[in-house]
């Protein structure tokens, strides 16, 4: 066959029909360009959640690692760089602290090996500059150390008198004097007062990297996504030793895979819009078209040649959109979120939000055109096949149904719903559209519900403020929290209940207790941060003679904690109810709570305990009735591997002759009781030695995140409205002009606007109710799942109901006006001009 | 009785040199039952002169009054309720509801006037009119003839003080049209119905009792 050049031709005609429908096309440039807008906000919002977490990470570290290792020997340093998975280990050690100003702040000194600095301290630093300390009388500094030192313009090569003290346990290096040459300093994401110093001065502090809370061994890996299996592998193969354990993540993994199915969850949500959007005006304008296609067709015009005819249309649409979008979604991305959430929280220019790749635009051109071609595609194929006969013939508005029963009353209602339905195809589109919009919305306001500072602070704290004698730890006699400040605190105005918890170290004889804990210790030794050998190891230790001269304690250690009837009833309340009152009350029996929470106590259900409290030589017992699974311990100090027994505070007066208040747990008569939390605060100003920790302080702490994400929330939500309202206004407003002469019809038989008005209104709320109900029927199982697949916090689910009315009010609101106003917009003039047309 | 009076029509279009005088003075007066066709070629004012008399367009000057009421001092929506009483209309084209059978399409005007059909009437129309085996069926389901009949029945079963048809038979076949005029006739002679019949076409205007000829927008006797 000889080749017909009829590109030119295609192109020409192409172009004419392009210009002659430019308001069309132009809606169609107006909707490729929000949905690249829209792609290219989701994968920049997606990228900077990322960032914003590493960031955190980094903020909170100041260093890059994934897991570590506490007090390493060298051997394990060894063992560790060699395993397989291993990337970089990288040892640190805290050797010494100076003095700040005004002796209030310390600044922490470091030494870190040239791996430590090279590939996991300078990758977490904002900047630095200089060399690292290489003799003993030069230092690094942290720009926020200089700042306590009072240097805010350091410069390599100044020389700085610092007063500082080894941390070696039984060294006598404390409040030394050194003139210090400063060899560099850095600027990290979080402020942290710490520095560092050369390898001679570690040396010279005697500190060891063994000695317990000084050396860390940071490992960085392969791939940061680690399972659990890998850090025991890793455990056992470096072969941990005493109450060694690997600091890591165990539900990295699940809270990787959760997140990603969120961020999948929102970009497929986006692709389908963005999809219906152009599938809804490309559709729109061939049915408008159509019987110029036929005509087309008719003088000869192949499927073909037909097909780019269109794709030259929908080409010049995508040049013109496309670019726009990006550029638009670019702009969004680097500056109105960002500026947004600097109006919000009232800080200008607060830390980026939103970070931005290159990259990141050419992945939005590149779905944008996948959503393009696949909202084009059908159609394209269909103009392609269509004979001319069938183009003369289309009618979108007729319905195949040949007859319908006589209805007894043709209401407005009723012809409303018929209109609604008369064009599936439209109604599908611009019903999905509402749904897809609803859905997110539910589902967004679930997640940002469950994540909201309160709900996140009332899940995890059970009280509104805790005072904690933290030096119990140090010395178990220490009596911090005093019956009488118990009693002031219980005093307090807006204070509703103060819940005492008491606490004390015991000592179980192994003969005594192995066998009855044997199976409770079999469930510890397979927990992933435990080694097996490391276990048998303290087991031997505790069986023979009990000292464990590598953690300088006693092996068979336990704890235990005398409640309140207060205390009592928020861990029967947790437990469902479970624990009988009365009995424990009576001092009949102790509940029992395992390791970190994470092993069960079953076991020992039944089962008498006999231990030696510490400074007691009398032996005593308690019988455990109940086990604390899945109760949060009402105690914070370490246990070891024992459990914690849990007993009334009359029992526990029985059994220790000196009570010691460990912690005492207050609950507000008001959550978040801005009153009650001062008048806190201030009486416990004199007393430095207990640790105040409020839900409202901490609240405080993390509004900014909580006002990042609803930044983010509700950014995209308004995007994803604006671009379904449109696509509903688009499709409403075609489907009002394609009736436009039906409507003038009516009104020539006698139909008033008024009635036509409420028509159209009725029309809209049909729509608002049928999307409704669908979003809330698929969308409340959807937000149930989502927000459990990335409930970080274990918050229960809860569907926020005054923003969601808000939004169904808004949506039937919407729904019902936009018809109205389409239609008095559209069908406007002289009834019988509309009645020829 | 006088259901119909006319009185110094005037419609213009456009200003200066572009004036159109599609009516210019109209008068006319027409009685309870009568059937009048009004013929004229094409763009001379009858299809305007139709749409005054039933109140879809707006005069330049001049009355309409249509059983006593003066068309001119009702408001759009008055208007609209003065249609679905007191006219019924049949357009060339049908204007028939497509999502509407026979039977809604033709109740529809009382039922948004909020009265309930007599439903006797209806049926005694439908029989008439050929389409009781029709009346569940949607108007794409019938011919043009079918359609037309659908109309009148639409146009009659409010019993309004007038009915007004435009060309109801330009869209139908020669047998169709005297088939639909022929009802037309029997309807009015039947139920005194008076009928202004807009049409160019001289033999279908000899069908009427009294024929008016418009030219230039004056009428003629």
């Amino acid at each position: 066959m000889i080749k017909v050049k009829n590109k030119k031709i295609l192109r020409a005609l192409a172009g004419k029909a392009y210009r002659g429908n430019l308001r069309q096309n132009l809606m169609m440039v107006v909707s490729i360009a929000m949905t690249a807008f829209l792609i290219t906000v989701v994968f920049s919002l997606g990228v900077s959640y990322y960032k914003t977490v590493t960031e955190r990470n980094l903020a909170s570290e100041g260093i890059q690692y994934d897991v570590a290792l506490p007090e390493p020997t060298d051997e394990q340093i060894r063992k560790t760089r060699e395993f397989d998975g291993v990337k970089d280990a990288g040892l640190s050690v805290k050797c010494a602290v100076v003095d700040g100003k005004d002796n209030q702040d310390r600044i922490r000194l470091y030494w870190a090996d040239e791996i430590c600095w090279e590939k996991q301290c300078q990758p977490a630093y904002v900047r630095w500059e200089g060399t690292y300390p290489k003799n003993e009388n030069e230092i690094m500094l942290s720009l926020q150390s200089l700042a306590e030192l009072g240097i805010e313009q350091p410069e390599c090569g100044m020389e700085i008198a610092l007063t500082w003290g080894s941390l070696a346990a039984e060294s006598d290096l404390r409040d030394c004097e050194t003139v210090f040459r400063l060899t560099g300093w850095f600027e990290e994401y979080g402020n942290h007062n710490n520095g560092y110093i050369a390898k001679a001065f570690y040396e010279k502090t005697g500190v060891k990297q063994t000695d317990m809370t000084n050396g860390l061994l940071y490992i960085s890996l392969e791939n940061p996504l680690y399972s659990s299996a890998y850090i025991k592998k890793l455990g056992d193969q470096i072969g941990l030793t005493g109450n060694q354990v690997i600091y890591s993540d165990p539900y990295l993994l699940t809270k990787f895979i959760r997140l990603t199915a969120g961020l999948v969850f929102l970009t497929v949500m986006t692709l389908i819009s963005g999809y219906l959007f152009v599938y809804n005006l490309f559709y729109i304008s061939v049915s408008r078209e159509i019987r110029n296609y036929g005509q087309f067709k008719t003088i000869g015009m192949t499927g073909s040649q037909m097909k780019t005819y269109l794709l030259w249309q929908i080409g010049w649409s995508v040049l013109l959109g496309a670019p726009s979008g990006l550029l638009l979604g670019s702009m969004t991305a680097l500056g109105a979120v960002p500026h947004l959430l600097g109006v919000f929280s009232g800080e200008s220019g607060k830390g980026q939000v939103v970070a931005f790749h290159p990259m990141l635009l050419l992945f939005a051109a590149i779905f944008t055109m996948l959503v393009v071609w696949s909202g084009c595609r059908q159609l394209l194929r269909k103009v392609a096949g269509l004979t001319p006969i069938e183009a003369v013939r289309f009618h979108e508005s007729i319905r195949p149904r040949r007859q319908r029963r006589n209805t007894k009353e043709v209401g407005i209602f009723r012809m409303a719903l018929w209109n609604v339905f008369r064009n599936r195809k439209r109604f599908v589109i611009s019903a999905a559209s509402l749904c897809m919009i609803v859905m997110v919305y539910l589902v967004v306001s679930v997640v940002l519900q469950q994540n909201s500072a309160k709900s996140v602070l009332n899940q995890q704290y059970r009280y509104d403020a805790r005072i904690l004698n933290s030096r119990l730890l140090d010395d178990p006699e220490y009596a911090g929290i005093t019956e009488a400040l118990a009693e002031q605190v219980g005093g307090v105005d807006g204070i509703k209940t103060v819940r005492r918890v008491y606490s004390q170290e015991v000592q179980y004889d192994y003969e005594d207790t192995y066998e009855i804990m044997r199976a409770y210790l079999e469930d510890v030794s397979e927990l992933p941060m435990m080694s097996k050998d490391q276990m048998k190891e303290n087991l031997d230790i505790w069986k023979n003679e009990s000292w464990n001269e590598k953690n300088g304690s006693y092996q068979g250690k336990g704890r235990l904690v005398g409640i309140n009837e207060a205390e009592f009833d928020v861990l029967n309340a947790q437990a469902g109810g479970r624990f009988d009152k009365a009995a424990f009350l009576r001092g009949e029996g102790a509940i029992a709570f395992g390791f970190l929470s994470n092993v069960s106590t079953k076991s020992l259900i039944g089962k008498t305990l006999r231990f030696q409290v510490y400074g007691q030589a009398e032996e005593e017992s308690v019988t455990v009735k109940w086990s604390g699974d899945g109760v949060e311990e009402p105690n914070v100090l370490p246990n070891d591997v024992l459990p914690g027994m849990v007993v009334c505070e009359e029992r526990f007066r029985q059994v220790v002759s000196v009570p010691i208040m460990e912690l005492l747990d207050v609950e507000y008569e008001a959550a978040f009781d801005t009153a009650a939390n001062q008048a806190l605060t201030e009486l416990l100003e004199n007393h430095k030695d207990l640790r105040l920790s409020t839900k409202l302080d901490d609240y405080e702490r993390m509004y900014e995140n909580e006002l990042r994400l609803r930044v983010i929330g509700s950014s995209l939500c308004a995007i994803l409205a604006v671009l379904t309202f449109l696509n509903y206004g688009n499709m409403m407003a075609v489907s009002i002009q394609s009736r436009r002469r039906e409507l003038a019809a009516m009104r020539s038989i006698g139909m008033t606007r008024r009635q036509q008005n409420a028509m159209m209104a009725a029309e809209g709320s049909i729509y608002a109710v049928i999307a409704g109900g669908i979003s809330l029927a698929a969308g409340v199982p959807l937000s149930y799942v989502t927000a459990g697949a990335v409930n970080t916090y274990h918050t229960p689910y809860q569907l926020p109901a005054l923003p969601n009315l808000l939004l169904f009010a808004v949506l039937f609101a919407f729904c019902s006006v936009i018809p109205v106003a389409l239609y008095r917009f559209l069908h406007r003039g002289q009834l019988v001009e509309l009645l020829k047309k | 009785m006088e259901i119909l009076s006319v009185r110094n029509l005037k419609k213009y279009y456009g200003a200066g040199d572009t004036l159109v005088r599609a009516l210019d003075g109209v008068d006319l007066s027409v009685e309870q039952g009568e059937f009048v066709a009004v013929v004229g070629s094409s763009g001379n004012g009858k299809s305007t002169l139709l749409h005054m008399l039933g109140g879809l367009d707006v005069p330049t000057s001049g009355s309409v009054c249509v059983a006593g009421h003066e068309l001119s001092r009702l408001s759009e929506n008055e208007l609209a309720i003065f249609r679905r009483r007191k006219i019924g209309f049949v357009f060339q084209d049908y204007n028939l509801l497509p999502l509407l059978n026979v039977y809604e399409n033709i109740v529809l005007p009382m039922q948004l006037d909020g009265k309930k059909p007599d439903r006797e009437f209806v049926e005694e129309l439908l029989k008439r009119l050929g389409l009781a085996e029709k009346q569940e069926s949607l108007p794409n389901c019938l011919s043009g003839g079918q359609q037309q009949r659908v109309a009148i029945a639409r146009a009659l079963a409010a019993k309004p003080a007038i009915l007004l048809a435009d060309e109801p038979t330009g869209n139908l076949d020669s047998r169709t049209s005297q088939e639909v005029l022929g009802l037309l006739k029997a309807t009015s002679e039947c139920y005194s119905q008076t009928i202004v019949m807009i049409t160019h076409n001289q033999e279908i205007a000899q069908l009427a009792g009294r024929i008016i000829r418009i030219e230039d927008g004056k009428v003629y006797e």
